[in-house]
């Protein structure tokens, strides 16, 4: 096809955007091929004389241009290799560079020969909600063949693997008023806004300013309407107070005015990423008023096989001329139901491109537009339509078309004639693009003499104005223009002066009133061959919109569901009415009757990465990290994360394993002293006349009893009466209490005493405030810890007596001011030692100089763990799963049965909390004492061949003990209290393990090591 | 101003001045200097750490928001602050950081006397508690540094919705700040201090782009 003149020569007059001095060459499938600067990918390949631009979704046949920017649903297109690759997007968007590679989708194995296009041939077998009535048995061959061919068969291009290259930009930024789109509307509406000097952001999805000024005919003060607008964009950039973004796709309108601006600042020119521009910026706009001016959409009109390439709207056919020189085909026929349309012809004419005849719907066809035309030559068909289109035997290219006399309401056609083009030019009228007024619940009515549907009201401080509220002449889209945005400024400026805008005088061929076609008969029935597109994005034709109907799918919203009409990347820009239309059509009712479907953001796909913004590599997630990190960094720990913090697991030596590391930190507890950061346990200052009484409500046990000095080991239930959380919490004052939480449950925790206590018991005089990050704790733990806080000086006597176990102290150790808890979570003798956090680093240092004459020795959270494990400590979120409660783990003795009431006491009086099947914890011993169970492992009452077997409990916690020099487990077992002893089977992949039954509490029973 | 010299007075429940040093959490990852882009012309932004810093939660107890008021203008010569903004004077800022609740912050040489000062003066008035190790206060100046805010949190900084004197609790790159603008360009932010590293991370790679000084 290549060589055909397809671009028009300069003297046409045409190419306004394009410049002929500078060629850029690109490649498109791997083809070479050479357009020029200020062409679209779209605009260069069809000058290439290549019509052809990708395949459709679901049946592949062979698509080509349809619109003129963002509403094109056809051209999709991949752009970028390797880990730049972008797919989805619509080539008329898509500003051509040199050097660019392109690549059509929905293909294989190429766009000229498709074998998913046998799925054409097969349409008979694929109407509407054919994956619900096809892919149904049998069963199993789902998961296993259907879903893997379809999902090969089906999806809209192909994600880039390997990692992003480029940088993107998130920004939040205020305005008073945001004008989305920047034709003559929003440019009136800007200035307007902005000779308040309030903030203006005016955005537009294109790469220059004017919208459709230069294809819509008419004249501002005398001069194209073109110039209004270039001197607009001119002044507006000039003032300080205005934001005008280019290339910047207004995605989404969300509640209380909160937008989503999606800018494309490097995508047209590869120079500018290669110089660190970022490739997108994310614009999180707040606007105190919103004013819509984004245009109108124009409709396509569903005729038999309109889909086919060469069929494209009247104003991208006009765009295409007018902006990049470049002919739609050699010879064309133009089919109408309006006068705008009549532009086209007079445009191309003009330019040299040929239109063989103009169809129009109406049976009087007179308006001022028309009769131009008819002046300039053109044949005018009126009252006819177009009944079909002839092509070659791949469906790939147009060689005639047949028309038929048409009037509304008429059964089928009969007489026909055929008329020789390539191309075809269709119009259907025009719909406002509404889609962002009704992001947020804007709603619309429909409007009998432009038959689409129009705004009517909003409950957000926005407004819409020109073209999009359904005014399609410029004069009107100024004046509502200026009108609008002088509004939505003063609503905010309340001092301010706007200046009046006067508007500028304009003139444009009246236009008379359209004619509604949704269906275009066929002269055959359509099933046979013909297929009448409705959403040509989605594949969906009016007699799938016409079977819904039949198949009960009555609201639109089922139909859109059923039939997948207006959904995914394209909204339904093109395809939204004419299917209402059809849908009335089928049932008889008004489309008002009928409503729409639901318009949802994004307005067109914004990129993964400007979601990321810079939220990627090490700025990913903040990582929380305690006084000692450092240390713990130089020391080469092992890090385990824990909530935001990362502590350390072990510290493994040289030449050791983890295991090993663990085993050996043990034991320095066990035999000598340890050392733990524990900066990360949650603490909480509990202070106010009733501190006391807030505890005792949101504990299991009793904590006003408490003296002052001492602490307590206190459960916490929700109101199901199941643990959430626990810990020590001592007094230390009548009014003063330090609660210490889970690490991973500080925040939680904090919020939910906040919120008891501002929802519910707004009595009590009580306040909470974290203080977790105030203060630096270490454990000091093992036989030896009392002679290392001996040795580091100070005034706290840390004798048996002078600190006795569960008391705290207040004073200074080694010069730093501390508060000492002689708690142990380890069964051994030990201290908790905290002090002001930028003082943690010294004091550690300072324990690790005094202890080294005792051999001291840091040790990190899976030593921990095993420690407490040996001890029957339990875990929350290990031993609890959020359906545990203080029963179950046999922690009844901190259930307070005296206070009258308490979070969750009520809760354990149910029966099934009381059920004597209920999993209880106990321990295990694994028949072979070097075996240790997985973590979950379940214990079940039968082995069988497979499962299902009947599953009786499951392991919660399970270590290797160097301490026992065996394996130690912890399990909730059903009933299992009653069943100490017992045998019971864990199944696991290959073997069975036994492990029998005794109690959690596996070394120093008597707890006899903390109490020296 | 008379009541400068009880302020002054250090309460009897500090017996001792501690000798230990203050650590800042960002100490062994802070450099000083002229870094990012435009070199050798003025930096867009510039950081200074607030530390060491004495900051005190004061939260008011039940009913007692005027008496409160009433003690800290005692103290002060200002009331407590309206929900945004802040108060000053010689040293002492007075942030509000919630209902009914405020931050104080004096730049200290010794540790937790703000806090006995505080517990003392406004005993049965208010709930109080020492975060003067718990957060970090850096403080941001410059003509970009609104620009480096808005990278981070929605919060509106145009003069004419935010000022010196006025204060807001937000998100920065999932970090809890309270942010408040102390000068015509400057801005100081307190967060915990356990995200102080990677927040710091975060702040000076946005700050890059309109150079940055860190002194």
């Amino acid at each position: 096809m290549t060589g055909k003149p397809y671009r028009l020569p300069e003297s046409a007059g045409a190419g306004r955007l394009t410049d002929r001095a500078k060629p850029v060459s690109f490649t498109f499938d791997g083809k070479k091929m050479t357009g020029f600067a200020g062409d679209s990918l779209a605009s260069a390949v069809m000058a290439n004389g290549q019509r052809l631009l990708g395949r459709s979704f679901k049946y592949h046949r062979p698509r080509g241009l349809v619109g003129l920017g963002s509403e094109e649903p056809n051209a999709l297109v991949g752009v970028g290799e390797g880990a730049r690759h972008e797919p989805n997007l619509r080539a008329t968007q898509v500003e051509l560079y040199d050097g660019m590679v392109a690549v059509s989708q929905n293909r294989w194995p190429s766009l000229g020969f498709d074998v998913g296009a046998f799925n054409n041939r097969l349409s008979r077998l694929f109407p509407s909600g054919f994956y619900y009535k096809t892919f149904m048995w049998p069963r199993s061959f789902w998961k296993t063949i259907y879903e893997p061919t379809i999902r090969h068969a089906a999806g809209l291009g192909k994600a880039p693997t390997g990692r992003d290259p480029d940088t993107y930009e998130q920004l939040h930024v205020h305005c008073e008023v945001l004008v989305i789109g920047g034709g003559v509307t929003g440019l009136a509406a800007a200035e307007a806004a902005a000779s308040t000097g309030a903030r203006v952001i005016i955005a537009d999805e294109n790469p220059r300013f004017g919208g459709l000024a230069d294809i819509a005919g008419g004249k501002i003060d005398g001069r194209p309407q073109t110039d209004w607008a270039a001197l607009r964009v001119q002044q507006l950039a000039k003032a300080d107070n205005v934001h005008v973004l280019a290339r910047t796709t207004v995605a989404g309108h969300f509640h209380h005015n909160y937008l989503l601006l999606f800018e494309r600042l490097a995508d047209h020119d590869p120079q500018l990423i290669a110089d660190g521009v970022p490739r997108h910026r994310l614009w999180k706009v707040r606007a105190n008023q919103v004013v819509v001016a984004a245009g109108a959409i124009e409709r396509p009109i569903a005729f038999a096989n309109n889909d086919r390439p060469g069929v494209l709207l009247a104003s991208a056919a006009r765009g295409l001329v007018e902006r990049y020189g470049v002919a739609p085909g050699l010879m064309g026929v133009l089919f109408t139901n309006n006068d705008d349309a009549y532009r086209t012809a007079l445009r191309l004419k003009e330019a040299g491109v040929g239109i063989a005849c103009i169809v129009d719907v109406r049976q009087q066809v007179d308006g001022a537009l028309a009769e131009a035309a008819r002046a300039a030559g053109f044949e005018v068909m009126s009252g006819h339509a177009i009944a079909g289109i002839e092509t070659d035997i791949g469906g790939k290219a147009i060689s005639a078309v047949k028309v038929a006399p048409y009037s509304s309401g008429q059964g089928r056609v009969i007489n026909e004639e055929k008329i020789e083009c390539d191309f075809v030019a269709m119009s259907g009228g025009w719909n406002p693009a509404v889609h962002l007024w009704c992001h947020n619940g804007g709603k619309l009515k429909f409007d009998d003499s432009l038959q689409t549907f129009v705004p009517a009201r909003h409950s957000d401080a926005i407004s819409i104005a020109g073209a999009a509220n359904g005014r399609m002449s410029v004069g009107e889209c100024i004046a509502e223009g200026y009108a609008a945005g002088e509004a939505a400024a003063k609503a905010v400026m309340s001092k301010a002066k706007a200046v009046r805008m006067k508007p500028p005088s304009t003139e444009q061929e009246a236009e008379k009133r359209l004619e509604p076609i949704w269906f275009a008969p066929a002269t055959g029935k359509y099933n046979e061959g013909n297929k009448h597109f409705i959403d040509f994005q989605n594949d969906v034709t009016a007699a799938d919109l016409e079977l819904a109907q039949r198949e009960g799918y009555e609201s639109v919203e089922h139909t859109k569901r059923y039939t997948t009409l207006g959904m995914a990347t394209d909204q339904g820009k093109t395809s939204n009415v004419n299917g209402l239309g059809v849908v009335s059509q089928a049932t008889g009712r008004v489309i008002p009757e009928i409503g729409t479907t639901t318009f949802r953001p994004p307005y067109t796909p914004i990129s993964m990465g400007s979601i990321a913004g810079t939220s990627v590599g090490k700025l990913f997630l903040p990582v929380r990290k305690t006084p000692v990190f450092s240390w713990h960094e130089a020391e080469q720990a092992n890090f385990e994360p824990v909530g935001e913090w990362r502590r350390p697991y072990c510290y493994p030596k040289m030449n050791e394993d983890r295991q090993a590391a663990v085993n050996r930190e043990i034991m320095v507890v066990r035999e000598g002293v340890g050392l733990l950061d524990a900066s990360t346990l949650g603490k909480i200052e509990i202070k106010g006349p009733d501190a006391a009484a807030l505890l005792d409500r949101v504990y299991t046990n009793t904590f006003s009893t408490l003296k002052i000095g001492k602490g307590r080991y206190g459960l916490m239930m929700n109101e199901m009466g199941f643990l959430m959380d626990d810990g020590v919490t001592v007094r230390l004052a009548d009014d003063h209490f330090l609660m210490h939480t889970t690490s991973g449950g500080a925040d939680r925790i904090a919020a939910w005493l906040e919120e008891w206590l501002q929802t519910e018991w707004m009595e009590l005089r009580v306040f909470v405030t974290p203080v977790t990050e105030q203060w630096a704790q270490f454990a000091v733990a093992g036989p030896k810890a009392r002679e290392v806080l001996q040795a580091l000086g100070g005034d706290i006597d840390f004798s048996a007596d002078g600190l006795s176990f569960m008391s705290m102290a207040e004073g200074r150790v080694g010069g730093y001011p501390v508060r000492v808890f002689r708690i142990s979570f380890s069964g051994e003798l030990s201290y908790e030692i905290a002090a002001p956090a930028n003082f943690g680093r010294g004091l550690w240092d300072s324990l690790l100089k005094a202890g080294e004459p005792f051999g001291i020795k840091a040790y990190g959270t899976e030593a921990l763990h095993v420690l407490r494990a040996e001890k029957g400590f339990i875990v929350i979120g290990d031993e609890t799963d959020g359906t545990v409660t203080p029963l179950d783990v046999g922690l009844d003795w901190a259930v307070s049965k005296k206070k009258t009431d308490y979070i969750g006491k009520r809760s354990l009086e149910q029966s099934y909390l009381k059920a004597p099947n209920r999993k209880q914890l106990v321990g295990l011993y694994t028949e072979d004492p070097n075996e240790v169970l997985p973590d979950g492992a379940y214990a079940v009452e039968k082995v069988t061949d497979k499962p299902p077997m009947k599953m009786i409990g499951q392991v919660t916690s399970t270590y290797w003990s160097p301490t026992l020099k065996r394996s130690i487990a912890m399990a909730l077992i059903e009933d299992g209290r009653n069943r100490m002893g017992e045998m019971l089977l864990f199944p696991l992949a290959g073997k069975v393990v036994k492990a029998q039954i005794v109690d959690p509490v596996f070394y120093d029973k008597q707890g006899a090591r903390q109490n020296v | 101003m008379a009541k400068q010299a009880t302020v002054r007075k250090r309460p009897a429940a500090r017996k001792t001045v501690i000798a230990a040093k203050r650590v800042s959490p960002l100490d062994h990852v802070i450099r000083y200097g002229r870094f990012g882009a435009d070199a050798d012309g003025g930096p867009g932004v510039s950081f200074s750490l607030r530390h060491p810093a004495s900051i005190v939660t004061v939260i008011a107890r039940k009913g007692k928001v005027t008496a409160l008021s009433a003690a800290m203008k005692k103290l002060y010569g200002f009331d407590v602050p309206a929900p945004g903004e802040s108060a000053g004077d010689r040293g002492v800022g007075v942030h509000w950081c919630g209902p009914e609740q405020w931050y104080v912050v004096r730049s200290d040489s010794s540790d937790g006397v703000l806090y006995d000062e505080l517990s003392e003066r406004f005993d049965g008035l208010a709930s109080i508690s020492d975060q003067s190790h718990g957060r970090l206060i850096i403080s941001i100046k410059g003509p970009r540094a609104r620009d480096v805010l808005a990278k981070g949190t929605p919060v509106d900084f145009h003069p004419r919705a935010f000022g010196p004197g006025d204060c807001a609790v937000t998100q920065m790159a999932h970090v809890g700040v309270h942010i408040a603008q102390t000068g015509e360009d400057v801005f100081e932010l307190s967060l915990f201090r356990g995200f102080a590293e990677s927040f710091w991370d975060w702040l000076t790679e946005m700050a890059l782009e309109y150079g940055y000084e860190v002194r």
